[in-house]
This record gives C-alpha cells, structure tokens and sequence, in this order.
C-alpha cells in the first residue's frame, strides 16, 4: 500500500514537471513573435509583428519567404535550412542541412509552395530547386537540366502560380517558365527592351493575376514588366516611365496585392516600394535600422491570399508582417 | 534699439540669408560640369535655358586657367540639343594640379561676362602623390560651395585613375550607408553589427553581378585565382582562410610577432578587410577590382631599425634619413637602399622593365634615384610602392630631401609612386630620403602570369609582390634564397618565395579549397578526370582521388603530394608521380602544359 502511494506520488511529480515545462516551452516560442503595434495609416500596409525564429538558432541572413497552407517557410540561408512557423510566429520545425546531395543546401534561397502543399526550394549554389513535402522530406530535384546546354544554372527567386514555375537564374541573366507537373520550359526570359539589352543578375520574380511577369532585374537597379507571352511592357526604376536614372540600389523581393498594388524590396537603400499599375510610386516605407519599421539589407518579399506581406529583413535577422 | 527696430532688422538679416542662400544653392544654368576621361578631361556644358540666344550653333569659349594664368581657350559651339562639349586631351592638364575653366559666349571678345567656372583637374595612378591628405576643397559648379564628400577628387585614397573605387560608389551616391552606420555602427569602422566578414558577404554572394566570393566550384571556375569560401570541409576535406573575424592577424602560421608586438594589427580579427581595402587600393592590371591593400598591416608606417632585436621593427618597411648611394654596394646594410644614377645606367640595369608603367617618355641625359633590395646575396633594383599616407591612421611616408628640405614635390622632380623611383633635375640636389615601400599586387585572370615569364601577360616583379603581401602577415615564410639560416626573422631552411617563379600563390590559394577545385600534378581537375579518357572517373572516384589524404589550413591548389609532384618529378624517387620522367609535362604547374610522348 505504501509502495503504491509512492509510484503516485512521483508520477503525479513527473506529470506536473512535464506540463511545467510544457508550458514554459511553449511561452518561450511565443515569445520569439514580438508584437508591435502599428502606428502606419493610410497607402502602405500596417507593420505586425516581427518573427526572429527559434531563439536558439536565430535566422541568420533570411533570404526568402512563402506562405505554405498555413505556415511560413523560410529560406534560413546562411544556416543552410529552411525554418518553418505558424502565423503568430511560433518556430514548428526546421530542415535541411549543409552540403550538395539530397534534401542539403549550400545556398537556400527562393522558396514558394504547389497547391498541394509541397515546398519548392532554390538553391543558388547547388544549381537546383529541391521539392519537400510540407513535412520537410525531400522528393525530388524538380528538373534537372544539366545535361542540356542552356541549364539551369544558379536558381535564385522563385514562385508558382497556377500550374507554372517561374524562376531567376541569377548568374546567368534569365527567367524561366517551367509546366509544374511536367518540368517543361516553357519561357526564357533573357533580355528588356531589345535582344541586346540584357537582364543583370535578376534576384526575384512574381506574378499578377493577369499572368504579367514581374522580374526584380537587379544588377540593372530595375523592374521589367512582361506580359503573359513574355513580350516586353514596361520598366520601373523610379524615374518619369522607366526612362531616366534609376533611383533603386539592389531591388530584390516583388509582390503583387489583389488590387495590383506593386511592392518591392529595395535592399540597399532598406526601403519597400509600393506601384500602382501604371508604375507610378504610390507609397513607401521602411528606412535603415533595426527599429520597427525599419529594415537593414531586407530581401525576400511574399503576398499572401490576404494580402498580407511577409518581408525578410537579411541583417536583423527576422521577418516583418505587414498587414 | 526698439524692439520694433530689432524685429524688423532680424526679418531684414533673415531675407538677406535667404536670398544669399539661394544664390548660392542655385543650380548652374549652363550644366559646366568637368568629368575625366582617361589622363584627360571632357567639359560638357549646355545651353542657358533662360537665354533665349542659346540656340543650335551658337559659340561658346572655354578658359581654362592655372591660378591667373590661361592654358588655353578652346570655342564650341551647341548642338541640336543644346549641348556642347570640350575634350581636352591627355597632357594638357598636369595630373594632381587645380584649374579652373571658365565658360564665355565667343561674341563675348573681351570675355567680360563670366557665365560659369568649374574646378578642374585629373588624377593619375602613377605620379600622383596617393593618400595625400587632401588640403584642398572641390569647387564642382563654381557656385562657391565646397564639397565636403572628395570621393575621386585630389588624391583621395578611394579614387586612383582606372579603377573602379569599389563597384559604383561616386560622388553623388549616398552608397557609404550601404557598409556603414553613422551613427548606431556596432564596430569602430561603423561597419553593421557583423563586422566586415558579414558586410561583404551581403554583395558577394552570388545574388549581385559583384564577384562571389562564396561561389561554388563548376569547371568555370576550376582554374580559380583566389579559390572560394564556399568549401565543404567535411567530405571534401576543405582548406578555408579563416577571414570571419573568429581569429586573430597574430595567428597566421609563420607570423612572427617579436617581443614586444608593438604593431598593434596583429591584435586585429583577420577578416575580408584584413587583405582588401574597399576604399582604395594598388591594384592594377584589366579590372583593378580585387582592391588588395597596398600597405597591408600597416608594415608601411612602422620604422626599421638595423640591428634591433625586436622583430616587429625589424618587419618595418618605414626607411628613415636613407643616404643616396650613388654605386650599388655589395654587402648589405638595410634591406632596402636607394641608388642615384642616370637613366642610361637604368637601362641598362633592366631595359625592358624600367619606365615599362611610367607615364609618358623620359629622354635624355636624366637622373634616377632608384630603390634597391637585398636579395640575399645582392641589392637588385626594386619597383616596389612608394607609400605615402599622411593623417589618421596612416603613418606611411616618402620623403625626399635636400638637407633639410623637403623637395618631393620641387619643381624638377617627377616621382614615379607606384614603381618607386624618381628622376629629373633636382636629383641631383637630393642628399637624403625617407622612403616607405609599399605592396603592389597585379590584378590578373591568369595565374601564370604571375611567375610564368614565358606568359603573354607576365609583368616581371608581380609574383614577387605576391609573396610580400602573403608575407605581411606570414612573415617568416618569406625568403630571398632557399639556402641555410634565410630569413630575417627565424632560421629555417625553405622554398624561395621571394620571387616571380616561386610566389605563394603558386601553390596556395588565397581564399579556401578543396577536392573539388585541388588539381593532381598534371594539373588535371576534378572535371578533367570525370570526362577525359575511355574510362573516365566517377564524380565519386574523382572526389576520393582528389581529396588531401591529409588535410590541413594550406589552402593547397594541388592535392596531396601532386603539391611537390607538379614541380619535382625527375627521379626514381617519384616514380609513382604522374609527372616524371617516364611521362613529363611541358610548361610551368598552373600554366598551360603540353603533353609529351612516353619513352
């Protein structure tokens, strides 16, 4: 009898210490999501909250985010793995490691999800795009081309949009279009306005809901606008109709809203563009420091369903929910 | 004074400011805007829009003048567009020297009517006089505003002529914030909180067009200068250059600190800015883009003292009240001299390497003060850098004297900074120098041409100002001869490395390697041995193969023992090189290489 009361005792001790540290675990992750509250009203969307990643290895150099289901995704780059949240913030799990053979990085970069919930992740090193399953097990390479002569060479932004692929090939100045299912190139993007002018190192590429191509041309401190065809429509970089001096120093992440608001990263001068349509800047926001609303070397930038934008602030080593 | 007088002379002063301010921020109507082109200078200008006369045709004067003496005048006239310009052609303008242009419409004989004026001068690489605290403000519209921001003007340590000032940073960018914080900087450089490391690694990663330093090896890049950071140390047994700040300068293998380490960078954290100076460098050659620093580790400022016991000193390359030898001794005294002769002496010294980076051509009869090394058993003519870095936290100086006089910069004397020599007529005069040398690494796309001297793009002395440079910090790892007790600062028996033939980075990379970039004695890389043959490698085999069965931090470019293999092979004691004399290669290790029948 006495022995009985004592293996309830210490299982009721081992119950409670295990739902105490529960309890202070998962505070301590809720904790990694640090509420601000906005003070922005008006054109540009309204800062969250930040999310810093497991305290234990925070992000470091943050290139690249996406909204999968209802998590976040990060390329973690400089960890070479790829960090995944919930929406408050709160770290799930992480995967990935260093090194060239399956389901390993060496330079994690763009990173989008299918509708079945698998992850596409761009290695710029590597030369390929790994898929995962949205548990972090890897599949496949998505297409391998390096037999070919025009491969695929160092993939940098991606994203997928219906039933397509669309990628930077950073190192060799182009954009392709890939069929999802079937890893077919269907569009390479190689130049602007003429055959000789070129795209420089484009960092990032998105999608509108007219099918138009965005590309964050970035070694030309420029935006190239395509239609659905890949016929050229428009540059952006900040002066009257694209045409003088570009005012933009490293553009990186785009995005459109719903309402064809245009956002882009520009990484060296820390601050978000907004365009409406035609190109013209409505809004911006942003500004070097590590204060709220502040950037330093921001990247990656995500528009979700709802139009809340995820961007990836490199150096502070976190990403910034704008609502 | 009543306070209603008071108010209404504060309103008067107020409005008086105001216009002056005006006045004086107003942008220049007629665009005078001088821009160098090569040794030369180029001064565009427009029409005046609020002149009505200012049409297509009309005739322009451009004065241009030094102090209030006029060089020249030179009309033309506006185009189409309204725009005109005056090139004014290399030599015109003495490199380093103010002028100002002063712009006159040509019906304007008398020139009366000062439209606009613009500071003028070129800068150039060789003869001016580099680091030169600027004492001098640069007037860019003549408005009479001073720009405070000299970025490429007057000998600024950023601007040297033909080369890039790391990437498109210029005058009118605000691009310092991209690397600094003014006022919220984590380290003392204002560098963001990671330091240098983390600072250039956020361009040269491979998402810009900059260099990427981090690049992972592909058969491009498989013949690499530099090597990469991006190694695998784990299956590819990796070799890194520490530069992460995580060590300190003092840890460099074969870096000898002395007794009483009074060279305070030694203390530093080695990282990206340990080697590269982003704000200016001595690189030459097609791109100049590797921005290595001309002094590294400051060696440049600190005084050698002959006999001192302190090693530190003893490394200094700071030569104080040198006498002017004027026959080349044959014992040694310090290890640097100076030599005055005639050019015709020069010449025959060494005819083909002499003047080979002077600007311009020296004829006649000219005299020559000439730097000179001990090379072991001889002084040899040196071309290295002349230094000269005045102010924080520069103590680098050249100086050349006539007593007491400084007369660097005498009328008569032409210093040729970058290969170290000057001539002209007040050599005669000079009775004794201070003189710093410098490093000055040739930018190259081919490594030979560093040590190959059958190499197209050879330049004789570059390999050698490789080594002194791997030296700075590696400093008893550089020797003269390979004989017995060489050195200046141990005993040790060693490769020769302070020559063309035998620079470091003929063995050694300089950022990182491993199996995948390390090549076997035939120079044979990892995408050679995976392709080449009837029965070529797998990538497997080959990583294997080329892995360093006995890794270490030697940034080898050769695996194994293919490091000694690639040059020594002749003999039975290296019959299972690949290379040796049943089956040796033609040419020099890392330059291109003929294959020889077997016999």
């Amino acid at each position: 009898m006495k022995k009985k009361t004592t293996y309830i005792w210490m299982g009721t001790i081992v119950t409670l210490t295990a739902v105490l540290f529960t309890v202070i675990y998962f505070f301590h992750l809720q904790d990694n999501a640090i509420k601000v509250a906005s003070t922005v009203k008006g054109g540009p969307p309204a800062l969250g909250y930040f999310i810093q990643g497991d305290l234990s290895t925070p992000l470091e150099k943050p290139m690249d985010v996406s909204k999968i289901g209802q998590f976040l995704y990060v390329t973690d780059t400089n960890h070479k793995q790829i960090q995944v949240f919930d929406t408050s913030g709160t770290p799930i799990f992480k995967f990935g490691k260093q090194g060239t053979g399956q389901g390993e990085f060496q330079f994690p970069y763009g990173i989008d999800g299918d509708k079945k919930g698998n992850v596409y992740v761009a290695d710029l090193y590597n030369g390929k795009i790994s898929i995962f399953t949205s548990k972090g097990k890897f599949i496949k390479y998505f297409t391998d081309e390096s037999t070919k002569a025009d491969f695929l060479k160092s993939p940098g932004g991606l994203r997928i949009y219906k039933n397509s692929l669309y990628v930077t090939d950073i190192q060799s100045n182009r954009v392709m279009k890939y069929d999802l299912n079937s890893g077919k190139k269907l569009m390479d993007l190689t130049s602007a306005t003429s055959k000789d002018d070129i795209l420089n190192a484009p960092n990032a590429v998105t999608i509108d809901s007219e099918n138009n191509i965005y590309v964050s041309d970035t070694g030309n401190q420029r935006l190239v606008i395509y239609d659905k065809s890949g016929k050229f429509l428009r540059i952006i970089n900040g002066s009257t109709d694209g045409k003088g001096d570009s005012k933009f120093v490293n553009p990186r992440g785009i995005g459109v809203k719903s309402d064809g608001t245009l956002l882009m990263v520009d990484n060296m001068t820390h601050f978000v563009y907004g365009f409406d349509k035609n190109g013209k800047q409505v809004f911006q926001f942003g500004g070097l420091g590590s204060d709220k609303e502040q950037f330093y070397l921001p990247n990656g930038l995500f528009v979700d369903d709802k139009g809340e934008v995820f961007i990836t602030d490199t150096v502070n080593q976190r990403i910034a929910l704008y609502y | 004074m009543s306070k209603i007088k008071m108010s209404f002379s504060l309103i008067i002063a107020f409005f008086l400011v105001g216009i002056l301010s005006t006045a004086a921020f107003a942008k220049d109507p007629y665009g005078l805007k001088p821009v160098q082109n090569g040794l030369g200078l180029d001064v565009p200008f427009t029409g005046n829009s609020a002149d009505a006369s200012d049409i297509a045709g009309r005739s322009f004067d451009l004065v241009l003048k030094d102090g209030a003496t006029t060089v020249s005048t030179t009309a033309a006239t506006l185009d189409a567009t309204k725009k005109g310009k005056v090139a004014y052609a290399a030599g015109v303008l003495t490199p380093g020297k103010d002028y100002v242009v002063e712009l006159y419409h040509s019906d304007d004989t008398a020139h009366a009517t000062l439209l606009s004026k613009s500071t003028a001068l070129v800068s150039d690489a060789h003869n001016t006089n580099m680091f030169q605290t600027p004492d001098t403000h640069v007037d860019l519209d003549g408005s009479g505003l001073k720009n405070a921001n000299q970025t490429g003007f007057n000998n600024t340590r950023k601007q040297r002529s033909g080369q890039k000032v790391h990437g498109f940073y210029q005058n009118n960018t605000n691009s310092c914030a991209s690397c600094h914080q003014t006022h919220t900087g984590a380290d003392n450089n204002l560098l963001f909180k990671d330091g240098a490391y983390s600072t250039c690694s956020a361009c040269h990663d491979g998402t810009t067009g900059a260099y990427n330093s981090f690049a992972p090896v592909s058969e491009e890049n498989a013949h690499s200068i530099a090597g990469t950071f991006n190694v695998q140390t784990a299956n590819h047994n990796g070799s890194l250059h520490t530069a992460d700040g995580s060590l300190k300068v003092s840890a460099a293998p074969g870096g000898n600190t002395g007794a009483t380490d009074t060279n305070k960078q030694w203390g530093q954290e080695f990282d990206c800015a340990s080697c590269h100076a982003a704000h200016g460098n001595g690189s030459a050659g097609a791109s100049g883009e590797n921005n290595l620093n001309i002094d590294p580790l400051g060696w440049g400022g600190v005084v050698y003292v002959k006999g001192s016991t302190d090693k530190d000193i003893l490394n200094g390359k700071l030569f104080k009240d040198l006498t002017i030898q004027t026959t080349v001794p044959t014992t040694q005294d310090t290890p640097y001299i100076l030599v005055k002769s005639t050019l015709a002496d020069q010449a025959a010294v060494d005819a083909n390497f002499f003047y080979k980076r002077a600007i311009g051509t020296v004829t006649g009869p000219v005299d020559v003060i000439q730097t000179y090394r001990w090379d072991g058993s001889k002084y040899v003519a040196d071309y290295s850098l002349w230094l000269q870095e005045k102010g924080y936290p520069y103590k680098a100086d050249t100086i050349l004297y006539n007593g007491t006089t400084d007369i660097t910069r005498a009328a008569g004397m032409t210093v040729v900074w970058r290969d170290g020599f000057a001539y002209g007529t007040q050599i005669a005069n000079v009775t004794k120098a201070t003189i710093s040398i410098g490093v000055d690494v040739e930018t190259t796309d081919d490594i030979a041409s560093l040590f190959d001297s059958a190499n197209s793009k050879f330049i004789k002395d570059s390999g050698t100002q490789m080594s002194k440079y791997c030296s700075a910090c590696h400093t008893d790892y550089l020797s003269a001869t390979r004989t017995n007790n060489t050195g200046v600062y141990s005993q040790a028996h060693r490769h020769q490395t302070g020559t063309d033939a035998l620079t470091c980075v003929r063995c050694h990379f300089g950022h990182g390697t491993e199996a995948q970039i390390m090549k076997t004695a035939n120079d044979k890389t990892y995408y050679d041995l995976t392709t080449e043959g009837t029965t070529p490698m797998t990538p497997t085999a080959a990583i294997d193969y080329l892995k360093d069965p006995n890794p270490s931090s030697a940034l080898k470019r050769y695996t194994g023992m293919a490091v000694c293999y690639a040059c020594h092979g002749q003999g039975e004691q290296f019959l299972s090189n690949q290379n040796n004399v049943d089956h040796p290669l033609g040419g020099q290790p890392g330059a291109t290489r003929t294959e020889t029948p077997s016999h």
